[in-house]
C-alpha cells in the first residue's frame, strides 16, 4: 500500500470509528446497552414524548458535544504542540483553563444572572482575557519568543488559579457549584451548547488546517521555518489566536477536561503521522472519539449517578501519558 | 473441668473488679461522662456559663434550649435565629480561629462533623470541654439535643424539648398513616442542577419525605448524589422540591427546572408541582427538623396539613 492509500484508509477508519461510536453510545443509557435505542437514530418516530426527549434532546446532543469538545481540545493541543515544538504542551498552556475557571467563579459568586448562558459567557470571556494577557506579557518588541510565552502562560495560570482558590475559600455555601464546575462535566448538555461552540469550530478548524504547512516548517525550528519563507511571528499570532478561541469555547461549555488535548496528538504520532496536514484532522477525529467514550463511561460507570468526565480523562490520561513518556525515553 | 471453672471464676472476679473501678471513677469521684457523636467520652463540666457553637445547627440547638445568653461565640454561617448574627464570630465551619475560641474562655464548645479533628483535639488538650455533634437521622438529632441539655446543665429542658419534638413528629405520622402507597407521591429534592444534585435514601431529606407521607424518588441511592439527567426524566417524580439559599438573587436550579424545555415532559412541571424550600431549614440537623417535616407535609399533602407557602 502506498502512503497516500494508507492515509486514506486511516481517514476512512477514523470516520467509521466515530460514526460507530455515536451509534453505539446512543444505545447506552440507564447503565446498559439497548440496540433499540441505537436504532432509534434511524427510526425516531415510534417513541413516547419522554423517550424522545431522553434520546434526542439529552443523549444525542451530549454525544455530539462530547465529540466536538474532545475534537477541539485535541486539535488545539496538536496545533500548540506544533507551534511550541514541545510535546508537553497542552491546550491550556495559555492559562485558558484557569481563566475560564475564574470566570465561572466570578459568575457564581457575584450572583449575576443573564440567562442560562451566564456561566459559559463569563468563563469564555475570562479564558480569552487570560490568553490575551499571556500574549501581552509574552511579547518582546514585535516578537513572541516561545519560552517567554510558555512562562507567561504558567505565571498567569498560577495567578488565576490562586484567585480561583480564594473564590472557593470565600464561597461558603456556594462551594459545591464551583467544585462541580472545575471538575469538568457535560451533564446538562443540550443543543444550545452545541450551537454555542459549533461556529468556533466551523471557522477555527479549517483555519488551523490551512496552517499545516507552516506548522510542518516549525518542526525544523523557528529559524529554519523563517528561512523557508514562513512569516513566523505572524503565523504564531494567528495560530495562537484561533486556538485560544477554540479552546475557550470548549472550556466554557464543559469545564476543565484534562489530558485529552495533551495525549491524543501523541496517540496520532504513535500511529506514525507527523505531517500536520494529517496530524490535525486525525487529532480532531480521535480526540472527539476519545472524549465521546470517556463521557459515555462517565454517565454509565456509577449509573444512575453521574461522574464528572474530567475525572475519567485524568484517571485514564495520566497513566497513558506516563507510558508514552517512558516509551519515548527509549527512542531518544 | 475444675481448672476451667477456676479460670472462669478468676475472669468473673476480674470483671467485677473492673466494673467497680469504672463505677467508682465515674460516680465516686463525682464527674459524669457522656459520649459524643465522634465516640469521645466527655466529662460533663461542673458549671456551664459560656458556650461556643461551631456550626449553624449547633447554634440553633443552643437557642432552642433557651441558652442564648450563655452563647458567647458562633460561626459566620450562624444566621438563625436573628439574634445569632449579633454574637461574636470565631470563624467559619471548618476554618476556626483557635485564638479567638480560647480568648472567649468557653466552658463548652459544641463542634460539628465539619470541625477539623485537630481543632477538637487542640481545644481538648487546652482543658476545654468539646462536645462533637454529628447526628445522622432525626432520632439522633433529638438524642443530641438531650445530651446538650445534660452537658450544659439544663437536663430537664433538653428532655422536654425532645418530648415535644417526638410528639410533633408522631402527630404528623398519625395524620398520614391512613394513606395507601398510591396516595404517597414521589418527591425529587433538587439541591443543584449542574449536575443534578439530590438526596438519596440515607439522608435527612429522605426521612422528612417519608414521615410527611411521600416517597423519595431516589430512595435507592445512597447519600447525596449527582444524577444523570436522563434518569431524572425516567423517574418522573410527582413533586419536585428545590432548595433556595438566602441572599441568592436568583434560584438557579429553580430557573433551570422552569426554563429548560426538555424538562417540560415531567409530570411535576406540567402540573406546577415545583416548590422552593428554605435551604437552612431542610439542611440543618437542629430542632428545626420538625419545621422541615411540616414543610414537606404541606407540600405533599395540602389536603391534610394546609396549603404550603414559601416565605422568602
Amino acid at each position: 500500500m502506498n502512503t497516500k492509500n494508507k492515509k486514506g484508509f486511516t481517514y476512512f477508519g477514523l470516520v467509521a470509528l466515530v460514526l460507530g461510536s455515536v451509534f453505539l453510545s446512543q444505545g447506552v443509557g440507564g447503565g446498559r446497552y439497548h440496540l433499540s435505542q441505537s436504532l432509534s437514530l434511524f427510526f425516531p418516530s415510534r417513541l413516547s414524548p419522554s423517550e424522545k426527549v431522553i434520546l434526542f434532546d439529552i443523549r444525542l446532543p451530549r454525544i455530539i458535544l462530547s465529540f466536538l469538545v474532545g475534537g477541539s481540545l485535541s486539535l488545539g493541543g496538536g496545533a500548540l504542540q506544533g507551534i511550541f515544538q514541545n510535546p508537553l504542551v497542552d491546550p491550556y498552556v495559555l492559562g485558558i483553563s484557569s481563566g475560564a475557571a475564574l470566570g465561572a467563579v466570578i459568575a457564581i459568586l457575584s450572583g449575576v444572572y443573564l440567562g442560562f448562558f451566564t456561566i459559559p459567557l463569563f468563563a469564555f470571556s475570562m479564558a480569552l482575557f487570560s490568553a490575551f494577557l499571556v500574549f501581552y506579557l509574552g511579547k518582546i518588541g514585535k516578537k513572541f519568543p516561545l519560552e517567554v510565552l510558555l512562562l507567561a502562560g504558567i505565571g498567569v495560570g498560577f495567578f488565576f488559579s490562586a484567585l480561583v482558590s480564594l473564590g472557593m475559600f470565600l464561597a461558603g455555601e456556594d462551594l459545591h457549584q464551583l467544585f462541580f464546575w472545575t471538575m469538568g462535566g457535560l451533564w446538562n448538555s443540550s443543543w444550545r451548547e452545541v450551537k454555542m461552540i459549533l461556529p468556533f469550530l466551523i471557522v477555527g478548524a479549517p483555519t488551523l488546517f490551512s496552517f499545516s504547512r507552516e506548522l510542518n516548517a516549525f518542526l525544523l525550528g523557528e529559524k529554519v521555518a523563517e528561512s523557508l519563507g514562513v512569516e513566523v511571528e505572524k503565523v504564531k499570532k494567528w495560530l495562537l489566536f484561533v486556538v485560544s478561541l477554540l479552546v475557550a469555547s470548549s472550556v466554557a461549555v464543559s469545564g476543565v477536561i484534562g489530558f485529552v488535548g495533551l495525549v491524543v496528538p501523541h496517540l496520532v504520532r504513535l500511529l506514525g503521522v507527523r505531517d500536520h496536514r494529517h496530524l490535525l484532522p486525525f487529532s480532531f477525529l480521535l480526540g472527539g472519539g476519545v472524549l465521546l467514550w470517556a463521557d459515555t463511561l462517565a454517565r454509565t460507570i456509577l449509573n444512575p449517578v453521574e461522574l464528572p468526565v474530567g475525572i475519567i480523562t485524568n484517571l485514564l490520561g495520566a497513566p497513558f501519558f506516563i507510558y508514552l513518556l517512558r516509551k519515548r525515553k527509549k527512542s531518544l | 473441668m475444675a481448672k476451667s471453672n477456676k479460670t472462669k471464676g478468676k475472669i468473673a472476679f476480674f470483671l467485677v473488679g473492673m466494673w467497680l473501678l469504672v463505677f467508682s471513677l465515674s460516680f465516686g469521684v463525682g464527674a459524669k461522662t457522656l459520649s459524643d457523636d465522634s465516640g469521645r467520652e466527655v466529662e460533663v463540666p461542673s458549671s456551664c456559663e459560656r458556650i461556643i457553637s461551631l456550626s449553624p445547627s449547633n447554634t440553633e440547638i443552643v437557642f432552642a434550649l433557651s441558652l442564648a445568653e450563655k452563647l458567647v461565640g458562633v460561626t459566620t454561617y450562624c444566621n438563625y435565629p436573628e439574634e445569632a448574627k449579633e454574637k461574636e464570630k470565631i470563624g467559619t465551619l471548618n476554618e476556626i480561629n483557635l485564638e479567638k475560641v480560647v480568648e472567649l474562655e468557653p466552658d463548652l464548645v459544641l463542634a460539628s462533623s465539619l470541625t477539623p479533628p485537630d481543632v477538637v483535639e487542640r481545644l481538648g488538650s487546652l482543658g476545654i470541654t468539646v462536645f462533637v455533634l454529628d447526628p445522622h437521622n432525626i432520632n439522633e438529632v433529638m438524642e443530641d439535643i438531650e445530651k446538650v441539655g445534660i452537658i450544659a446543665g439544663v437536663e430537664a429542658r433538653g428532655k422536654e424539648l425532645r418530648k415535644a419534638m417526638e410528639e410533633d413528629i408522631r402527630e404528623v405520622r398519625e395524620k398520614v398513616s391512613h394513606l395507601s402507597p398510591d396516595e404517597r407521591p414521589t418527591v425529587f429534592h433538587l439541591i443543584w442542577h449542574e449536575p443534578l444534585w439530590t438526596a438519596g435514601g440515607d439522608t435527612f431529606i429522605n426521612e422528612f419525605i417519608t414521615i410527611a407521607g411521600g416517597k423519595n424518588a431516589v430512595a435507592d441511592l445512597s447519600g447525596y448524589v449527582t444524577l444523570d439527567l436522563e434518569e431524572f426524566i425516567r423517574r418522573n417524580p410527582d413533586i419536585i422540591t428545590v432548595v433556595e439559599n438566602h441572599g441568592d438573587a436568583e434560584n438557579l436550579p429553580y430557573q433551570f427546572l422552569l426554563s429548560d424545555g426538555r424538562l417540560q415532559v415531567l409530570k411535576a412541571i406540567q402540573e406546577h408541582k415545583v416548590f422552593p424550600v428554605d435551604a437552612d431549614i431542610v439542611s440543618r440537623s437542629s430542632a428545626r427538623v420538625v419545621d422541615a417535616i411540616h414543610i414537606f407535609a404541606r407540600i405533599l399533602h395540602p389536603e391534610i396539613f394546609g396549603e404550603y407557602e414559601y416565605e422568602k
